[in-house]
C-alpha cells in the first residue's frame, strides 16, 4: 500500500478521572505508559495524558502490550511515540471516539505516501545500485545491480545521493531491466558509488475525494444523500505526507439559516452532514511511446464523521472537539445553549437544541412528562418547548436493539501455562518466561486454558527470545487446540537465527476452542517466552436500555402580562401597591 | 405608553439558537442610509420652467431608509448578560412572533462594553435595523 492514512478527525470524549503512570524506554527507544496496576485498554483504546513534556503530551492512541503497560501512538498507522526521558504523567481515559466536528474550525486528515518524494519503499528495501557504466551516443548507460521497477522509456528514474549526480533522469532506452540509458551526458569520470537508484514517479498526487450528506440507514437520507463534494489533489511533502482540512468543502453542505418550519424537524438537516474520504495516487505512467496518468486503486476509509454548525471557543473546556455536546453512557450530554439561565414568555415559541448520535428513538421529558419524537436520525435535533409554567426538560434515548462491537485484548502469565505431555521435549515451566532447549524436531505444546470461537478473527502479538540455535529456518508455533488437544487454529513464525522475536500472527480457528499453546520445532534451539496476547473483536447482540442523554435544563417561563412589569420602573406606594414611572 | 415585548432568537457558536425577551422601553428610530436628487433641465420648456408657474429646479429620485430599533435589556444575571452579549457575535438573528412568522434583523456592528468589575446591575445595549427598506417611489 503506498498510501497510508494515519490521521483522521476523532474527537475523544474523556472521563475526567485522572490516573497517575509514568513513563519508561522499552528498550528500543519507544515510550512505554506503566501503571503499575492493570489499566484494563485495548488495541484501539486512545488516551489523553498530560506531563511536563511535549513528546508524551496530548490524545493517543493504546498499542497494548500487558496488562500494566502500553505504547502510545498519535493514531493507529502511526509509528509509536519514542521516549525521550523518564516522566510522570496523568492519563484520562476516551470512553467515547466518535467523528462529530465543528465544521467552522480545521476538519483534518493527513496521508502519507511511500512513493514520493522519497520513494521509501525501494529505498529501503530494494536498494539498487550502479555496477558499471557507458557511453551510448553521448547518453550514459547503466548497468544496474538488479531491474528496476516497470522500466520503460519516457519514465524517470531517481539518483539519491548527496553527490553531483542526485537528481532525475529520464529513460531514453531500455536493454534490460537492469541496463537503461539515461539523459545523463556521458563522462568517463563519472562516479556512481554511493547512489542508490529508484524509480521516480513524475507527477505525483495524492487524490482524495470529499463524500458529503447522510448515510442510508438515516431517516433523512433522501433528503441529504451522500455525493462527491469534491476532489482534491496534494503533492506530499517533504515527509512524505500531507496534511489538509475538508471544513471548507463541508461548509457548502450548512444552511446557516434559522428556519422553524424545516421539513425535517425535529432533525435540523440545515445544520449538519456526514462525511467520509476515498483517496488514491496518481502519476506519469510511459507505455515506451506515450505518457498517460496512472489512478491507483481507490481506497474507502471506513471512518464516518458529522460536521455540525459549530465553532468552540479557543482553549475549550471541551478540549476535543463537541465532546461534551455528546452523551455516553452516564456521562450526559450539554445542551447546545449559552444561557444557564434561559427565559421564554408563555405562548411564544421556544426550543432547545441538542446533538443526537445515534439513530434511535428519543422521548422529550418536560417536568417528568413524556412524550415521543420518534426517531429523527443523527444529527441537531430541535426540541420545541411548549409550556406555561416553568418547566425542565431532559431527553431520554428509547430502548433499542443492536450489536455491540470492541476489541479486546486478553493478556496471559506464562508461569500458569503447563506442558501437554506426547512424549516430546518438555518446556520448563512454573516460571514467568518459561522455555525450552530443543534439541531438534518439536517441543511439548505449552499451554493454557483459552476459549476461542470458529470463525471469528484473533490476533497473537508475541514476544520470544531465540539463543543457540542450530543454521536454517525454524518455527515458532501459536496455536489454538479443541478439548481433544486438537489444532484448530493455527500459525507460525519463521526463525532464521539467534534474536528476540516480536509481532502478531492472525489465527481463525475452525472450530471451537479450549486452549492457548506454542509449540517450537524443527530445529535445535533455546525458545524462550517473554509475552503472549490475544485480541479480537468481539460482536455481541445487545439490548440497549432506556437511557437518559441529556443534562436537566431548566426554564424559566413568564407570564404575558408580568413581563411588562418591570420592577426597576417601579415605586412602591404607601398603600403598598406600584405606580411605574414614565 | 407600555413597553411592548421584544422576543429575539439568535444562533449561538454552537449551533443552537438562544431565546430571549427584552421588555424594557425601545427607541424607534429610521436610518436614512442613502438618497439622490437630480437637477431639472429647465431650458426645453424655458421660461416656463423657471417663470411663475414653474414647479421645482431640482427633484428626489431615490431615498433608502430602513426602521432601526435601540433595544436595552432588562437588568441581567451575569451569565444571562456572558450569553446574550453573544447577539453582537451571531450571524443569524431574528424577531420571533410566532413559529411561522420570524423576520431577521442586522445587529449593529459597534463595539461596546459588556461590564465593568464594579457594576453591580448587569444590561445590555444594542441596536438593530430590518433588512428591508421603508417602501418608496423611486424615479
Amino acid at each position: 500500500m503506498a498510501l497510508v492514512l494515519i490521521n483522521k478527525p476523532i474527537g475523544h470524549k474523556l472521563t475526567g478521572i485522572e490516573i497517575d503512570a509514568n513513563i519508561y524506554d522499552n528498550g528500543t527507544g519507544m515510550a512505554i505508559v506503566y501503571t503499575g496496576t492493570a489499566h484494563g485498554l485495548s488495541d484501539g483504546d486512545y488516551v489523553y495524558i498530560q506531563s511536563d513534556f511535549d513528546e508524551y503530551n496530548g490524545f493517543k492512541y493504546v498499542d497494548s502490550v500487558a496488562y500494566d503497560y502500553f505504547r502510545i501512538r498519535e493514531s493507529e498507522n502511526c509509528d509509536c511515540v519514542r521516549y525521550i526521558q523518564d516522566a510522570s504523567i496523568q492519563y484520562q481515559v476516551s470512553i467515547l471516539d466518535h467523528g462529530f466536528q465543528c465544521v467552522h474550525l480545521p476538519i483534518v486528515y493527513e496521508i502519507e505516501s511511500t512513493l514520493y518524494p522519497t520513494n521509501t519503499e525501494e529505498e529501503s528495501y530494494n536498494p539498487n545500485t550502479v555496477d558499471s557504466y557507458s557511453d551510448v551516443d553521448g547518453n550514459t548507460r547503466l548497468e544496474l545491480d538488479q531491474a528496476l521497477t516497470d522500466p520503460t522509456e519516457l519514465s524517470k528514474i531517481e539518483l539519491v545521493g548527496t553527490g553531483p549526480l542526485a537528481g532525475v533522469y529520464q529513460i531514453l532506452t531500455v536493454y534490460q531491466p537492469w541496463s537503461v540509458v539515461i539523459d545523463l551526458a556521458y563522462s568517463g569520470s563519472l562516479n556512481f558509488s554511493g547512489y542508490v537508484i529508484v524509480k521516480y514517479y513524475d507527477n505525483y498526487a495524492i487524490n482524495v475525494n470529499v463524500y458529503a450528506g447522510l448515510d442510508p440507514s438515516h431517516r433523512w437520507y433522501s433528503e441529504k444523500p451522500y455525493e462527491l463534494a469534491a476532489t482534491l489533489k496534494f503533492v506530499p511533502d517533504n515527509d512524505n505526507r500531507t496534511k489538509f482540512s475538508i471544513a471548507e468543502i463541508l461548509r457548502a453542505y450548512i444552511n446557516n439559516r434559522n428556519n422553524l418550519t424545516l421539513d425535517t424537524l425535529p432533525n435540523n438537516l440545515d445544520f449538519m452532514t456526514g462525511f467520509y474520504i476515498s483517496y488514491f495516487e496518481s502519476y506519469d505512467q510511459s507505455d515506451g511511446e506515450d505518457i498517460t496518468t496512472f489512478e491507483g486503486e481507490v481506497t474507502t476509509d471506513d471512518f464516518v464523521g458529522y460536521a455540525i454548525n459549530a465553532k468552540l471557543e479557543f482553549k475549550s473546556e471541551s478540549i476535543s472537539h463537541l465532546s461534551d455536546y455528546l452523551n455516553s453512557g452516564s456521562y450526559l450530554a450539554n445542551w447546545l445553549v449559552l444561557n444557564e439561565s434561559p427565559v421564554t414568555i408563555a405562548g411564544y415559541f421556544y426550543d432547545l437544541s441538542f446533538i443526537l448520535r445515534e439513530n434511535r428513538g428519543i422521548t422529550v421529558y418536560q417536568n417528568g412528562i413524556g412524550e415521543s419524537l420518534g426517531n429523527p436520525g443523527i444529527g441537531v435535533i430541535r426540541v420545541p418547548i411548549e409550556t406555561t409554567e416553568d418547566v425542565c426538560v431532559t431527553v431520554w434515548g428509547d430502548e433499542y436493539e443492536t450489536t455491540e462491537t470492541e476489541n479486546i485484548t486478553d493478556f496471559f502469565d506464562l508461569s500458569e501455562f503447563i506442558n501437554y505431555s506426547e512424549g516430546l521435549t518438555d518446556w520448563v515451566t512454573g516460571i514467568p518466561q518459561p522455555y525450552v532447549v530443543l534439541p531438534s524436531f518439536q517441543s511439548e505444546f505449552l499451554y493454557d486454558d483459552y476459549a476461542t470461537t470458529s470463525g471469528i478473527d484473533y490476533s497473537a502479538e508475541y514476544e520470544f527470545e531465540v539463543t543457540a540455535s542450530d543454521p536454517g529456518d525454524k518455527l515458532v508455533q501459536i496455536v489454538f487446540l479443541d478439548n481433544s488437544f486438537l489444532v484448530n487454529g493455527f500459525s507460525y513464525i519463521t526463525v532464521n537465527g539467534d534474536g528476540t522475536y516480536t509481532g502478531s500472527v492472525d489465527i481463525t480457528p475452525s472450530s471451537n476452542g479450549s486452549y492457548l499453546a506454542i509449540r517450537a520445532s524443527t530445529g535445535a534451539m533455546t525458545v524462550t517466552m517473554k509475552r503472549v496476547s490475544i485480541t479480537y473483536h468481539s460482536e455481541t447482540p445487545v439490548t440497549i436500555p432506556a437511557q437518559q442523554i441529556t443534562e436537566e435544563i431548566c426554564i424559566k417561563v413568564l407570564a404575558e402580562c408580568e413581563n411588562t412589569f418591570i420592577p426597576d420602573a417601579a415605586r412602591l406606594l404607601e398603600d403598598g401597591s406600584f405606580r411605574l414611572l414614565e | 405608553m407600555m413597553p411592548s415585548i421584544l422576543y429575539i432568537t439568535f444562533l449561538n457558536n454552537l449551533g443552537g439558537f438562544e431565546y430571549f425577551p427584552f421588555y424594557k422601553k425601545k427607541e424607534f428610530q429610521v436610518d436614512i442610509t442613502d438618497s439622490g436628487t437630480s437637477r431639472n433641465n429647465i431650458l426645453p420648456s424655458w421660461p416656463n420652467s423657471y417663470g411663475k408657474n414653474a414647479d421645482t429646479l431640482e427633484k428626489q429620485t431615490f431615498r433608502v431608509t430602513r426602521n432601526r430599533v435601540i433595544v436595552t435589556s432588562q437588568h441581567l444575571s451575569l451569565s444571562q448578560l456572558n450569553a446574550l452579549s453573544y447577539i453582537k457575535s451571531s450571524t443569524v438573528v431574528q424577531i420571533v412572533t410566532t413559529r411561522r412568522d420570524r423576520r431577521t434583523v442586522i445587529v449593529d456592528t459597534d463595539s461596546f462594553k459588556k461590564y465593568s468589575e464594579s457594576d453591580k446591575l448587569f444590561t445590555l445595549q444594542f441596536s438593530f435595523t430590518y433588512t428591508d427598506e421603508i417602501p418608496s417611489q423611486t424615479v
